[in-house]
């Protein structure tokens, strides 16, 4: 069936339930998993006319090692998923302003021929149906989506 | 892992795909399978003020007809399953609204999960997803596999 399945997460309560299904999938067909976190990209400040100011609150330097501690901590937690179900397991950040094109890009990077991800992930259940980026993903994706809800 | 795998069909070529992935995971997890098919209900004839809606067939016709489709939907399931070895059931249901069928027996059946195409009878029309499967991934409650 399935031999390297992606598992996308955000760091997310609700994305770690993606992370535990798609685990379990792999343990139950022998695959292993990739995990990917997609790091934002740094904003720098934007000084327009009048109107127009943004100021990050870190520096550059600062704002990507936050990111990537960010991302360490979520990619953490699927490989000890992994680990406790004895799943092989390779894990990848990658920088994006947009995770779902991140994140199917990943895949086919990696070979990966399913998707496993919870129903939502950081911006939480807010109303919708679906989150964000699993919609996008569902719409896009050429292989199969696993959606954990 | 799952155990018992729903695997909605509306007899389109697209949803085969559907059933082919899930009879497939059910065969590589030991799981088995339950075919649902969603036949809609049949409207009676209207004659109201300005508006008349006369059904091309009689009810018992539109029973004998749907029931044919039925089967024959659900003839895909069965000959995918035995071909995969995998143990199965079949069942007609009738809806208006085929997500709320294919919820209904997920829930009756106790699936586990489901693995059905992204897109239906309805084609690809432009959509990204099919209206069914849009409205059983937003109302299930178990886990569901969405293959294109």
């Amino acid at each position: 069936m399935f031999r390297n399945i992606l598992v996308p997460t955000d760091g997310s309560k609700l994305a770690a339930k993606g992370i535990r299904a798609g685990v379990r999938l792999a343990a139950a067909l022998g695959a292993k998993v990739t995990g990917v976190y997609v790091i934002f990209p740094y904003v720098p400040p934007i000084y327009g006319e009048a109107a127009l100011y943004y100021v990050p609150g870190l520096s550059e330097k600062e704002g990507k090692k936050a990111y990537e501690k960010q991302a360490k901590k979520a990619l953490d937690a699927v490989r000890a998923e992994a680990k406790r179900a004895g799943v092989r397991c390779v894990t990848r950040s990658v920088t994006s302003g947009q995770p779902w094109q991140a994140i199917l890009r990943a895949a086919r990077a990696g070979r990966c021929d399913a998707i496993a991800m919870g129903s939502h992930g950081r911006g939480g259940l807010g109303g919708l149906i679906l989150g964000s980026e699993t919609t996008h993903v569902l719409a896009h994706s050429k292989i199969p989506v696993l959606v954990v809800r | 892992m799952y155990r018992h795998i729903l695997v909605p069909t509306d007899g389109s070529k697209l949803a085969a795909k559907g059933v082919r992935a899930g009879v497939r995971l059910a065969a590589a997890l030991g799981a088995r399978v339950t075919g649902v098919f969603v036949i809609p209900p049949y409207v009676p004839p209207m004659y109201g003020e300005g508006i008349i809606y006369v059904p091309g067939r009689a009810p018992g016709e539109y029973r004998k007809a749907t029931q044919a489709q039925a089967r024959k939907a659900l003839s895909v399931v069965e000959i995918e399953a035995q071909a995969a070895r995998v143990p199965y059931a079949t069942r007609s249901a009738t809806a208006d609204q085929p997500w709320r069928a294919i919820l209904s027996t997920a829930r009756a059946r106790r699936c586990d999960a489901i693995v059905m195409a992204s897109h239906g009878r309805g084609g690809l029309g432009g959509l990204i997803l099919g209206s069914e499967t849009t409205r059983v991934l937003a109302g299930s409650k178990i886990p569901v596999l969405v293959v294109r």
